[in-house]
């Protein structure tokens, strides 16, 4: 089931074994007195909606949008208005409380994940960094609180395939141990007409393994290890004809795909003292990825980027809570640190081609050389190389520290919440950069003469941000005698880490390359143009001051069950942080602090139920424009901020037959509508992505030990766009998923 | 008075040494600042800040006169270094210097330049100062530009 804003305690259970399990360390007030709204999505629901992926999450929590789009790599979140499409998330992701660093691996395998909350709003002062609108904390099925053996077997559209099995228990010794594996297919839904065959194939292994142990009676010990590992295909790109209005297909001649491995090693203490509990989450994190990229998207031979990383994360963090004699029934408290060091070598190196460097280079260099020294040739300068590599090595480490703490005053019907986080971080990149070229100047030159540049250096920075959280819930109690009834105002800062742009490095490097090829030649251009200097790579925190009302209210009566919640909030932001496509054929893009904006919007959600029954539903609107933002060229403010959609919506009906009968026990089929849009995709606001509204359905046929299952998405075949960008000066889409559908069996056993 | 007469010689040899030409610009290379002039369709085209570097060799009997980021005409959209090689130097007693030369291809843009020949250099030397004049003739054009340089060693 879905719920939002509030839920009932008897909720708050596993939903397998019906023991209370804890959400998280950090939440230790129930959801249902959260002066924030969350969206909870239990195990339950995700299977029987196939959510399988972060991004499928999208719409079902009202203004939450991740578009599905070029490759796992890729994992742009917008909420509420904000977000970007790369370097740091607006939310934070949390598995089992150990927060994920790198976004890279936010399009992770769904495996046991006994439930998802999201929580809307800035989360700054307990979740700290990139939790400027909000937080998604995934819960794993835990061994203490299941045990069995859970197996599934699922094939769909495009010969996709899922195999997955599990199983939990405890030892004699009291030592409980799980764990799960999955395998993932796909034959890929794009093809590429240039090969002749789909471009986005996908396999993927994924585990986890957990073991759990009270080693004393007043300390518990738990151990998380996950691993995963993926090769596929992706960037089903589109070129796009603005003056026809016409798509071109997907067609490109360079080898694209991606490969990643990853590996989570998080060690749990929980230490319960007389007046406190004392939690520890270390946590170590490896992910080694590999991009290969065709980065124009066409048949011509222009240039491909490889971006290699090899990140290393430590994560620590101590959480005080209090109990007893510490806790008072008019205030209740946590405190906590964290701290988290991690490296980044990374490789990206960028391979011109012969028509790449013909058109973006050459044609540029001989397009300013007037006829008179031209000496009678169409392009006087010439490069001998068909294909030269620029290389761009990287160290970049990132490292941070912060004290919260967060107090709860109770005070008959209310509960203020005070919260306050200091967080420092500290970021520093060793950058270097080359390329070596033969080059002619034909009407001079008889002989290709050698040309090398390099380029290479450090920056430092770091930033304190203080993170403030003040919030009021009243709890208005039985309203009428029916339902219960709360509202709640809060006002919290979030921010979205700073950092360092990485791949407008070979734009950098081609622009000093041909400069210092000119100059090795003795000609200077008049208007040499503003060049991108490593200092410019820098960009600043993202911060936001977050306002917000909301309520809700939960009923429940002669089976009939309705829960709903409305919120409105208004979101100022300072320093935003936009992709940018440098002007002209430049290859790059990069991360810039723009100016200010802001977001107003509100979000609506229920659940009904009755009987068989069940009907849940969600909408979220926000209007999000910049206020201030002049690039020098134009001026984009109050205009509609990209990328982000203007509404979501999300309704879902579904009906159980219970035949409680030995054989088959139930039938439950459901079927969900989900819109999204209107999407901005450019800052000038002049392309525009309607509202579309996309179908699914599906039925789970229960028998004792398994379920039978079918699932259909898009069931209408919409075409809808769900990404654009511009590439060398063209402009390109990527189509939406077209109909597709599911069927599979599950154990549990 | 055996070392009175050593103590002589030696004086001598030392005065004779300072009456000698300066060796100073002997393989060296100064470089000058100053204005350069080309007559373009018969308007006065001036260019200050213009840096002239004077490359003598061979004993600095012979000179390479290297123009840095200069323009012949007014619409030209970049600059060009330019460079005169091999002209001979006549160093007077003075120890000014004089150079000319005729019918020279000039050295641009990696190689020899023969879509401009220099015609009619003639140019001294003389302490801070340099001046000289010549034509750069477009042979694919057939028409020549008069230009004309003055410039000092520590600027204008």
């Amino acid at each position: 089931m879905l719920f939002c804003a509030s839920v009932p305690d008897e909720e708050v259970s596993d939903t397998l074994s019906e023991s209370y399990v804890e959400t998280s360390v950090k939440q230790i007030l129930p959801l249902e007195r959260l002066a924030s709204p969350v969206s909870v999505v239990y195990l339950n629901e995700l299977e029987n909606r196939c959510i399988d992926s972060p991004k499928r999450l999208s719409a079902i929590v009202p203004n939450l949008h991740i578009p599905d789009y070029g490759s796992s790599m890729t994992s742009s979140i917008y909420l509420r208005g904000f977000g970007s499409r790369m370097e740091n998330p607006v939310l934070g992701l949390y598995v089992d409380d150990v927060p994920v660093l790198n976004k890279n691996a936010y399009d992770l395998e769904m495996l046991d994940i006994r439930r998802a909350d999201l929580f809307r709003g800035p989360q700054g002062t307990v979740y700290g960094r990139n939790s400027m609108c909000g937080v998604l904390a995934l819960s794993t099925l835990s061994p203490s609180s299941y045990s069995g053996i859970r197996a599934s077997l699922e094939y769909g559209s495009a010969n996709s395939l899922l195999a997955r099995f599990s199983a939990y228990g405890k030892t004699k010794k009291g030592i409980a141990v799980g764990g799960g594996i999955s395998y993932r297919h796909s034959d890929g839904f794009y093809e590429n007409e240039y090969t002749g065959q789909k471009c986005d194939p996908y396999d993927a292994l994924s585990m986890r393994f957990r073991v759990e142990k009270a080693l004393r009676p007043d300390l518990y010990f738990e151990n998380i290890f996950s691993a995963g590992a993926l090769t596929q295909g992706g960037w089903p790109y589109r070129l796009y004809d603005p003056v026809s209005g016409s798509l071109s297909p997907t067609s490109y001649n360079d080898r694209s795909a991606y490969r990643r491995f990853n590996l989570t090693e998080a060690v749990k203490l929980r230490y319960e003292a007389r007046n406190f509990t004392l939690n520890s989450i270390s946590a170590l994190q490896v992910l080694l990825d590999r991009m290969d990229m065709d980065q124009d998207f066409t048949e011509r031979s222009m240039f491909t980027l490889a971006q290699i990383q090899r990140e290393g994360v430590l994560t620590q963090e101590v959480v005080l809570k209090p109990k007893q004699d510490w806790k008072k029934d008019w205030w209740d408290w946590q405190s906590g640190a964290f701290a988290f060091y991690k490296h980044n070598g990374m490789s990206a190196p960028v391979t011109f081609k012969r028509n790449g460097i013909e058109d973006l280079i050459l044609h540029n260099a001989n397009s300013n050389i007037p006829e008179d020294v031209a000496g009678g040739y169409d392009a006087p300068l010439a490069i001998m190389e068909d294909s030269f590599l620029i290389g761009s090595e990287f160290g970049i480490n990132t490292f941070g520290a912060a004290l919260y703490h967060e107090s709860y005053f109770t005070f008959r019907n209310w509960l203020f919440t005070a919260g306050l986080r200091l967080d420092y971080e500290g970021n520093s990149m060793k950058y270097c950069s080359d390329a070596s070229i033969h080059y002619r100047f034909l009407p001079t030159m008889a002989d290709w003469k050698p040309f090398s540049t390099l380029y290479q250096g450090s920056l430092t920075d770091h930033y304190v941000e203080f993170l403030p959280k003040l919030s009021a819930l009243y709890d208005f109690g039985r309203v009428g005698g029916y339902g219960k009834a709360r509202a709640f105002a809060v006002v919290s800062k979030g921010y979205r880490s700073g950092g360092f742009n990485t791949q407008i490095f070979s734009d950098i490097l081609q622009n000093m390359m041909m400069n210092g090829l000119m100059a090795d030649l003795g000609v200077y251009l008049d208007d040499p143009g503003k060049a991108v200097k490593a200092e410019d790579t820098a960009y600043r925190p993202e911060k936001s001051w977050n306002f917000e009302l909301g309520g809700s209210y939960d009923f429940s009566r002669a089976g009939h069950r309705l829960n709903a919640s409305a919120s409105l909030f208004y979101i100022a932001c300072r320093d935003q942080q936009i992709t940018l496509f440098p002007p002209g054929k430049s290859t790059g893009r990069m991360m810039a602090n723009v100016g200010r904006s802001r977001s107003a919007g509100a979000e609506l959600s229920f659940m009904y139920g009755f009987r068989g029954l069940s009907v849940s539903g969600s909408y979220g609107y926000t209007d999000a424009r910049f206020t201030w933002y002049d690039d020098g060229n134009n001026d984009f403010s109050g205009n509609r901020i990209p990328y982000s959609p203007e509404q979501t919506l999300n309704v879902r009906a579904g009906y159980t037959f219970d035949f409680q009968g030995n054989a088959v026990r139930a039938l439950t089929i459901g079927a969900d509508c989900t819109g999204t849009g209107r999407i901005w995709w450019d800052e000038a606001n002049t392309l525009v992505e309607p509202f579309v509204m996309l179908a699914g359905a599906d039925m789970r046929l229960r028998f004792r030990r398994f379920d039978l299952w079918f699932r259909a998405d898009n069931l209408t075949g919409e075409d809808y766009n769900v990404f654009y960008f511009k590439s060398v000066g063209n402009m390109f889409f990527q189509r939406g998923k077209p109909f597709r559908w599911t069927a599979g069996i599950t154990l549990n056993i | 008075m055996i070392k009175s007469f050593f103590a002589l010689a030696a004086a001598l040899v030392l005065l004779v040494s300072c009456e000698e030409p300066p060796t100073a610009i002997t393989d060296s290379s100064p470089v000058y600042s100053g204005r350069m002039t080309v007559l373009y369709e018969g308007e006065e085209f001036v260019q200050n800040g213009i840096s002239v570097k004077a490359e003598f060799h061979d004993g600095g009997s012979m000179v390479d006169i290297m123009l840095q980021k200069v323009k012949f005409v007014p619409a030209m959209p970049l600059r060009i270094d330019v460079t005169i090689m091999d002209i001979p130097v006549d160093k007077a007693a003075d120890g000014s210097m004089t150079f000319a030369a005729d019918g020279v291809v000039p050295w641009a843009m990696g190689g020899l330049y023969d879509t401009y020949r220099v015609d009619e250099l003639y140019g001294t030397v003389s302490g801070d100062d340099i001046s000289f004049s010549l034509d750069f003739f477009n042979t694919k054009k057939g028409e020549g530009y008069p230009t004309s340089y003055q410039g000092q060693m520590n600027g204008e």
